[in-house]
């Protein structure tokens, strides 16, 4: 028998507590598997056609110049443990590379990716704190203090490691070198120059004084604050070559920026001719069996030289095409064969 | 309680076993490997547009984690067959999170307060603003996606299980009611979380025919019977609580030699009834179909009128069974209970439309060691 007491205890008769909420139910009809299949791949294809075009617009030059072979031109700087050595590289460039050039030195059997190497910094010393300068951080060991109990700034082993082969770039017009000029600004991410890395305040206005009491890395040829000196804004932490060495690479074949060729005569690329690029070779690779190239790349609004993403849209979209063709003719022919039965 | 037959696969441990198991395993061996290798081979010789390379370590970990969380999003969203507010809601709200704290991690704000271990400053941003990192996460998600997609909807079309075919009819019938008008948009606001339904359909999976209408069911349907239950129909349109359930039977035999047995299914429910008003014969082939209509009975505050359907196949055999599959649509409230002992009600019902097909098969596979025996 019913009673108000009983009525009290019955649930809210409103949707969300009786389960009548709207809902959408979608349900994997054929009208929709299909034609959408279709659809994405068709939309694959066309952009994987762009992207492949694209991709085969981009001009790239590389050459290995490790010196690997007796008769490459910086095989002596191998065999020779002294540093300075220089080697000169004569190459040709048959048609104009269109500018922007941006000019790339590559490592390969590196492995920037190695957790202990990739742990092996202080990013307190390196945002300017000097509190560290005097107490790196345990993780940079070996590469935190010298033989002698020195503290090391920047201490660890990216970098310690940093790469310090320079080059130039000259064409060769009637036997007579011409420099080509190489712009090395604004090479590293904004976040990295503007706020991760910082240098010290200046102590009594000398820079270098900031640096009191710790040393240089061990393989370094000049301390941090004589990075650059003809610009304070390059120097110390904040140099570019230095942040973007600090950048780890994922892979153990990659590249890094260097320089971009965008001034003067050049501006508009490098026109046909020969060429010759000075390497200042110090950096030895030879030892984990590493090697060193440099590339010339012109870039687009996808990047650089990108085969594998085209072709990869333009596999994945015919797939899909292929699929729904497949699933059309399963649904139809069981679809017309149920009706024959049900005759 | 509506489809008791839909809590058989979980007793029957089918949606979850050791084959499950390895598929499950299966596609996140496969995802993994997608998921780590198109990144790898895009962004191993990409370039910003700036000239910068792609190539570093948290680029390709940026990379690498979005594309999984929308990969996971996605195969998420395909598994949902039912889409409140509440789904939607969290669905998207968890994809808004993981941009959310991916930008909050990868600010200034929290790198000047910890550099050790936000260390990841600018990346969000940087490669996120990327059109090839998005073109890598599109193409990842797809690669993941498509077989997914496709083996769903080759075992939707080619084995429909039960609450498939469950889902589908009770979509066709808030289609139908749409139509006449009633909700100015195609939502369900029936109760979808539980609902159970009776052997009627367990036929209709196991004899492997799909949930499509035939369409010469629909065609042998319309020409007949017409004009006269339907007028008897909107004459009790009215009356409270009590609907005519006048049935119509339609069958379609497959095959006929063999073997096969005299079934009548008949609405046992109340004894001593005396059912003897028939409203359709119908008898083509070896197959005699009779529905018989008995008188309604007050029960309770409602009146119900049951039907009793008679089904007689004329050859003979000893061996195998009969399978009698079954739908209806067009029915707005109604509770189907189909073979012995069960009644047919339907209460405020325009139409009940039953189309039998009865299709004679060979034993059905012991999948559990259910029989089935008529």
């Amino acid at each position: 028998m019913k009673n108000e007491g009983e009525a009290a205890k019955r649930p809210d008769n409103t949707a969300f507590t009786q389960q009548r909420l709207p809902a959408w139910q979608p349900i994997l009809s054929a009208g929709i598997v299909i034609p959408s299949f279709l659809l994405i791949g068709l939309a694959f294809i066309g952009i994987g056609i762009g992207l492949f075009l694209t991709s085969q617009t981009i001009q790239v030059w590389e050459m290995d110049y490790t010196g690997v072979e007796k008769d490459s031109p910086c095989f002596r700087c191998t065999i020779l443990s002294n540093q300075n050595c220089t080697c000169e590289v004569i190459f040709s460039l048959s048609t104009l590379f269109t500018g922007p050039v941006f000019f790339y030195y590559g490592l390969s059997n590196y492995y920037q990716n190695f957790r202990k190497y990739g742990v092996s910094k202080d990013y307190y010393q390196l945002a300017g704190d000097t509190g560290y300068f005097k107490n790196p951080e345990a993780y940079c060991s070996p590469y935190a203090y010298d033989s002698k109990k020195n503290p090391i700034v920047p201490c660890g082993a990216i970098a310690n490691s940093i790469f310090n082969d320079t080059f130039e770039l000259y064409q060769i017009i009637n036997g007579t070198k011409k420099q080509v000029p190489l712009d090395g600004k604004g090479i590293s991410w904004w976040t990295d120059y503007n706020i991760k890395y910082r240098n010290p305040s200046p102590v009594n206005g000398s820079f270098a004084k900031s640096f009191d009491g710790t040393v240089k890395p061990i393989n370094w040829p000049k301390p941090a604050y004589e990075l650059d000196l003809t610009d304070p804004n390059n120097n110390g932490f904040l140099n570019q070559d230095f942040l973007v060495w600090m950048r780890r690479a994922a892979l153990p074949q990659f590249r890094k920026l260097y320089r971009r060729i965008t001034d003067g005569d050049y501006a508009a690329g490098l026109p046909a001719g020969n060429y010759s690029l000075k390497v200042h070779y110090n950096y030895p690779v030879l030892s984990f069996d590493g090697r060193k190239k440099v590339v010339f790349s012109n870039v687009s609004w996808m990047g650089g030289k990108n085969d594998f993403l085209g072709i990869a849209y333009l596999v994945v979209g015919s797939l899909c095409v292929i699929m729904s063709v497949v699933m059309l003719v399963v649904y139809a022919k069981f679809k017309f064969s149920d009706d024959d039965e049900a005759r | 309680m509506e489809y008791p037959k839909l809590y058989e696969p979980g007793q029957l441990n089918l949606l979850f076993n050791k084959r499950e198991f390895f598929i499950c395993i299966a596609q996140g061996i496969y995802t993994s490997v997608v998921l780590f290798f198109i990144p790898y081979g895009v962004l191993s010789h990409a370039t910003q547009s700036n000239g910068v390379p792609l190539a570093d370590y948290q680029t390709f970990a940026v990379t690498t984690a979005t594309a999984l969380v929308i990969v996971v999003s996605v195969q998420i969203a395909l598994d949902m067959g039912y889409w409140t507010a509440i789904n939607h809601f969290f669905i998207w709200g968890s994809l808004g999170t993981y941009f959310t704290i991916l930008f909050a991690m990868h600010s200034s704000i929290l790198f000047n307060i910890f550099p050790k271990q936000f260390h990841f400053l600018g990346d969000a941003r940087n490669t996120l603003g990327q059109p090839v990192v998005w073109l890598t996460i599109a193409l990842a998600t797809i690669i993941c996606i498509a077989p997914v997609l496709a083996f769903r909807f080759l075992k939707l079309d080619l084995k429909p299980q039960l609450s498939d075919t469950v889902r589908y009819t009770q979509l066709v019938l808030q289609k139908k009611r749409n139509a006449l008008g009633r909700l100015g948009r195609g939502r369900s606001r029936r109760s979808g979380y539980a609902f159970a339904h009776q052997e009627g359909f367990g036929e209709l999976i196991t004899s492997g025919k799909n949930m499509r209408l035939s369409s010469l069911a629909l065609a042998t349907f319309a020409s007949r019977h017409s004009s006269s239950w339907i007028e008897t129909l909107r004459r009790k349109k009215h009356a409270n609580n009590t609907q005519n359930t006048p049935p119509t039977g339609e069958d379609s035999a497959a095959s006929s030699q063999g073997p096969p047995l005299s079934t009548s299914s008949s609405a046992a429910g109340e004894a001593g009834q005396a059912c003897n008003e028939p409203v359709l014969t119908h008898s083509p082939d070896d197959i005699a179909l009779s529905v018989i209509r008995c008188p309604e009975r007050e029960v309770g505050e409602s009146s119900t009128r049951t039907v009793q359907v008679n089904i007689h196949l004329k050859t003979s055999s000893s061996r195998n069974c009969i399978q009698i599959n079954c739908m209806q649509v067009n029915i707005h409230k109604y509770r189907l209970l189909y073979n012995t002992g069960q009644r047919v009600d339907s209460v405020g019902a325009q139409k009940l439309i039953l189309w039998i097909d009865i299709k004679r098969t060979f034993p059905p596979r012991r999948k559990n060691g259910r029989k089935q025996n008529y």
